[in-house]
């Protein structure tokens, strides 16, 4: 009986494509119309050319810039736009239905040669004026069928070059070596705080992405060479690229997966606007209790986008994305093992809820466009424990807080001839709200935390970046100056103190070769939790420790090879310099080496006196070819360190060294799509337990887990993890309808990575905690922690 | 199925119209809203014929031939020519390579409007098939193609016979269908200047009866390349072809 449960999921797989290959298209009548635009002034363009990607199909557009194409074969296209003074362009990647038309607007650059043809060959992989390296674009292909990401787009990025993931069951974000705090995320140009449920706050990873890959049309990711108008990142920067509501009619589209059901409504909304809404909600609580784990987490969210074009010269868009994340301990378990009963002892209740929301208000002039982006977000975040979870004690953690952002943002984008110039003013009104109560062993005693804290922070910032093309557009140079102040505390507030100066160069050697460069100067602002945090008695004790701005300084190089506009190869080195970076005074280490774990980074005292670097090099082929293969392979060389209490610089929580992700996917006939991602990351330094700290009663009881002896710092290395996903997708386009079914494997090899031991308190023959030195300590014993195993899931969406 | 049963039926039913379009008679519809009036007297006495043009939905620059024909389809006169098909001079000029100038320029478009063109060049107008700068279209009130709804009000040369007829011939790129799609004749520049097929309208006159309006239906469409002259009866797939013009209406006076 276990084993036909077992093996109950191949058989609905089974099931599944069975029933489906007698299914098959009725008609390949998929349409796609659209408008082919000047990027800058958001002119028409009339008489453009427009041809599907990898065929001689195509239209030319008409008086108002717009075109239909018809008689496509469903599945995922790009169209190219070629126009006289213009580069060529191409659009963001499409999924075509017969169910449906789509849209696509694709925005081309002035060239600024007035009656010539300008071949510049526009390819998938195309990079900025002002980031000629270290940017990675994702299209819809790729994050739909993503091998091992079950559509979640945290888990897709993931599979970037330089991006290393942390543990198998969390989305932490760790690139080029930066600790998994470094990074921000834009989503239609408004900034959302995170893209996770059950989000580490404080930092960027959690459990399960938020954002809903109905919505998102790309990705682009920025390792290094960061635009001068982004700020408050040192490690990476990610612009998510919402799709518009449909223009023709209202659609649904549904889907089940592994692990939560999704709802998804687009259409127009009069002749101006389009909107598309999601609602989802996860069922992963009931699938935990049934194979027993300890913890049953339950995540519900929504998006939203709603486009109003007034007319061709002014544009508003408006996006929100909310969270609400509960969860609950699995106490019911009977004769729980000792691992759940580890877990059931020292994990906290964790629930959140999350919003962001903003408009983004576009004006187009003859040679520029004008973007105002006005938006708000709040995280609100919970936490508790009891003691042997016995709600009749009092909580042994208790801790809440609130984190609320309102910013605005302006920002200029002007041609001029060849050159570029970006301009861009902000400010921001920042309220943090942090109740905790909770008992810490530090050193040799333990003290209570019970502070309560509300900092309002007032920021600003600004920033300028020019770009031009050479020498017959082969030398592009682009420069920029940004900086950000606020009032926390003096230093902070004096703008010369974070200027952040940045160059970019890129020239080509030949058609096929060219050589790129960046440095720069970035700043982020410390986490809420760190510049909020007081002592007991009130005082916001990093502000007196004269907390600044955490500095990078990078310098990248990179050497290209484009043989073909579909083929790309890239070499890039790249040295990271970090300067004050908090460093954890209870704990004697840099913050760099945390935030990869469930809770809260960053409140505690710390001083901002921590270096580090990080550097390493990079080896990347991205190919898109015509015959519907897709690869990304890319090998990442990194090394990280950062200062120990001695001012020496060890390996980092995130010295990865090594880091090999295969993504590859093909089309076959009848729209089946096939695909593998093998990841291979080196192992991860860690620190040992103090043991004997650990097995102290009160300080065991402080948290219900060990304690870790920083004086060996990231002394001890886990073995390499690697794992094998593979994925293969059956789509069905109806005239009516589509269905899409997906199984996706995690692990197919059933690696299990060796994670450092859990520990758990010896019992007696009563169950009784085994004490000893006079009722002082337990006595501990380690219990082997793996982690990975074969993880099959199913998906169906269907679509109306 | 059931879709394709209603374009049968349609297709059977505008055959009919097409057959029997001599037989159209007056109706008292109410007459549309133009928002322009060409007036193009090409003789000094006469029929005045006022053909009024209702904009579709589907409207987006349009060429357009009106002209007159005897009872066995000699063409008379052409009353009205988009100027650009009549000059052989667009907006936007031929580049090469199926790509197109940003500034105004020669190009071929045999499929524009290819049935009025081969009946032109039966009637022996002109020295070559297709107008240019250097061999424009002679005696026929040359303009773009009016925006919005409109209305010709003309003098032909000669006074009408008693019995003739009049044809309207209508294209307009970009509007690709289902069955006139883009790869449906991949690469062949022709097609993709035209998309659906030029449609032409046409009602027979006669001078006899007492009407005073006439109802211009459509009878066929143009080769989707230019190739030929044929008119091809068989308009079922056409869609959007059909909604450039709401209607086009006849009106006779003295």
């Amino acid at each position: 009986m276990k084993k036909a449960t077992k093996l109950f999921p191949l058989y609905f797989i089974f099931f599944i494509f069975s029933v489906s290959l007698g299914l098959e298209s009725q008609a390949q009548t998929a349409k796609i119309s659209g408008k082919v635009i000047d990027a800058t002034n958001n002119e028409p363009l009339p008489f453009a050319n427009v041809l599907v990607k990898g065929t001689t199909v195509g239209t030319t557009t008409d008086f108002d810039g717009g075109f239909v194409i018809t008689g496509l074969q469903p599945g995922f296209v790009t169209l190219q736009a070629t126009y006289v003074g213009y580069k060529n362009a191409e659009s963001a990647e499409i999924q075509l239905s017969n169910a449906k038309a789509e849209y696509v607007e694709i925005k081309m650059e002035n060239a600024g040669v007035a009656l010539e043809e300008v071949e510049v060959k526009a390819n998938p992989f195309v990079r900025t004026e002002e980031s000629p390296l270290s940017l990675q674009k994702l299209g819809v292909s790729e994050i739909e069928t993503s091998p091992g990401s079950n559509r979640d787009i945290s888990r897709v990025i993931q599979s970037l070059p330089g991006v290393g993931s942390g543990v198998s069951f969390r989305n932490d974000i760790i690139i080029r070596g930066g600790g998994p705090s470094e990074a921000v995320f834009y989503l239609d140009g408004v900034q959302i705080p995170t893209i996770n449920h059950f989000a580490t706050q404080g930092s960027s990873g959690g459990a399960v992405g938020i954002l809903n890959a109905d919505f998102i049309s790309s990705v682009d990711f920025y390792s290094g060479a960061f635009p001068a108008n982004r700020g408050n990142s040192l490690s990476g920067i990610f612009e998510f690229t919402q799709k518009e509501g449909n223009k023709e009619k209202t659609r649904f589209r549904g889907a089940v997966g592994a692990s939560e059901i999704s709802l998804t409504l687009d259409g127009p909304v009069g002749e101006k606007s389009s909107f598309i809404f999601s609602v989802r909600r996860s069922y992963l609580q009931f699938l935990f209790d049934v194979i027993g784990l300890p913890f049953l987490p339950t995540f519900n969210d929504y998006q939203l986008k709603w486009k109003t074009r007034f007319d061709k010269k002014n544009e508003l868009t408006i996006v929100s994305i909310g969270a609400l994340d509960q969860f609950r301990l699995n106490t019911g378990i009977e004769n729980p093992t000792e691992d759940q009963e580890y877990i059931l002892n020292f994990l906290p209740v964790n629930e959140q809820w999350s919003y962001a929301i903003g408009a983004v208000y576009k004006h187009f002039k003859d040679n520029s466009f004008q973007t105002l982006v006005v938006s708000r977000n709040m995280l609100n975040n919970t936490s508790y424990k009891y003691p042997e979870n016995d709600e009749s004690r009092p909580k042994s953690l208790n801790y809440e807080s609130q984190e609320i952002e309102n910013k605005i943002r302006f920002e200029n984008n002007i041609r001029w001839g060849s050159y570029k110039f970006v301009y861009s003013l902000g400010g921001q009104h920042a309220h943090y709200f942090n109740a905790t109560q909770q008992q810490l062993f530090v050193g040799n005693e333990l003290i209570d935390i019970d502070y309560e804290s509300n900092l309002d922070l007032l920021s600003a910032g600004a920033s300028a970046q020019i770009s031009k093309n050479f020498i017959d557009d082969r030398l592009t140079l682009s420069a920029g100056l940004r900086t950000d102040f606020n009032n926390y505390s003096s230093s902070m507030g004096n703008p010369l103190n974070q200027l952040s100066p940045r160059f970019s160069a890129s020239y080509a050697l030949s058609e096929k070769w060219a050589v790129t460069a960046n440095s720069g100067r970035y700043y982020q602002l410390p986490a809420y939790t760190t510049l909020g945090f007081r002592a007991n008695n009130g005082v916001l004790v990093n502000k007196e420790n004269e907390l600044k701005y955490i500095a990078a300084n990078h310098f990248i190089a990179g050497l290209q090879y484009i043989p073909r506009s579909d083929i790309f190869f890239s070499l890039e080195g790249f040295y990271k310099q970090y300067s004050d970076y908090p460093f954890s005074i209870n704990d004697s280490i840099s913050l760099a080496n945390k935030g990869a774990d469930f809770g809260v980074l960053g409140a505690e005292e710390v001083v901002s006196n921590n270096k580090g670097r990080a550097y390493g090099f990079e080896l990347l082929n991205r190919s898109k070819l015509p015959s519907g293969f897709n690869l990304i392979l890319s090998y990442t060389f990194v090394r990280s360190e950062f200062e120990d209490y001695t001012e020496e610089l060890i390996p980092s929580s995130w010295d990865f060294r090594n880091i090999i992700v295969l993504t590859a996917t093909k089309n076959f006939k009848r729209n089946w799509i096939a695909g593998i991602k093998w990841r291979y990351d080196g192992g991860l330094p860690y620190t040992p337990y103090d043991l004997q700290k650990s097995a102290l009663i009160p300080a065991w009881d402080a948290q219900n887990a060990p304690y870790f002896d920083y004086g060996q710092l990231n002394q001890l290395r886990l073995d390499p993890y690697h794992q094998l996903d593979v994925r293969v997708d059956k789509k069905y386009f109806f005239e009516k309808w589509s269905l899409m079914v997906y199984v996706d494997i995690q692990n197919l090899y059933n690696f299990k990575a060796t994670l450092q031991d859990n520990i758990v308190r010896e019992k007696d023959a009563n169950g009784n905690f085994i004490t000893v030195d006079n009722n002082t300590k337990y006595v501990l014993r380690g219990i082997e922690n793996t982690s990975g195993t074969v993880l099959p899931t199913i998906g169906i969406m269907v679509e109306f | 199925m059931k879709r394709y049963s209603v374009l049968i039926l349609l297709s059977a039913l505008f055959a009919t119209v097409a057959l029997t379009a001599c037989k159209q008679t007056e109706r008292s519809t109410k007459l549309p809203e133009v928002s322009q009036e060409i007036f193009k007297p090409f003789g000094e006495d006469g029929m005045t014929l006022q053909i009024d043009f209702a904009k579709g939905e589907a409207h987006n620059y349009p060429s357009l031939a009106i002209w007159i024909e005897d009872t066995e389809g000699e063409v008379i006169q052409t009353l009205f020519i988009t100027k650009s098909v009549a000059t052989g001079f667009y907006a936007y000029g031929d580049a090469g390579n199926g790509k197109w100038l940003k500034e105004p320029g020669a190009a071929k478009r045999p499929a524009s409007l290819p049935y009025w063109l081969h009946r032109r060049e039966l009637a022996k107008v002109g020295n070559a098939p297709l107008p240019s700068l250097q061999n424009p279209v002679p005696d026929a009130y040359t303009g773009a193609t009016p925006a919005e709804s409109f209305a010709l009000k003309t003098i032909p040369f000669e006074p009408m016979p008693t019995k003739f007829k009049l044809l309207v011939e209508v294209n307009q790129p970009w509007d690709w269908n289902e069955y006139w799609n883009n790869a449906r004749f991949e690469g062949d520049p022709n097609y993709s200047s035209s998309a659906q097929p030029s449609l032409v309208y046409a009602v027979n006159i006669d001078l006899s009866d007492d009407f005073t309006v006439y109802h211009l239906n459509p009878i066929g469409h143009g080769h989707y390349a230019g190739a030929d002259g044929k008119l091809y009866s068989n308009i079922s797939t056409l869609t959007t072809a059909l909604n450039i013009f709401d209607s086009i209406t006849l009106h006779l006076s003295e």
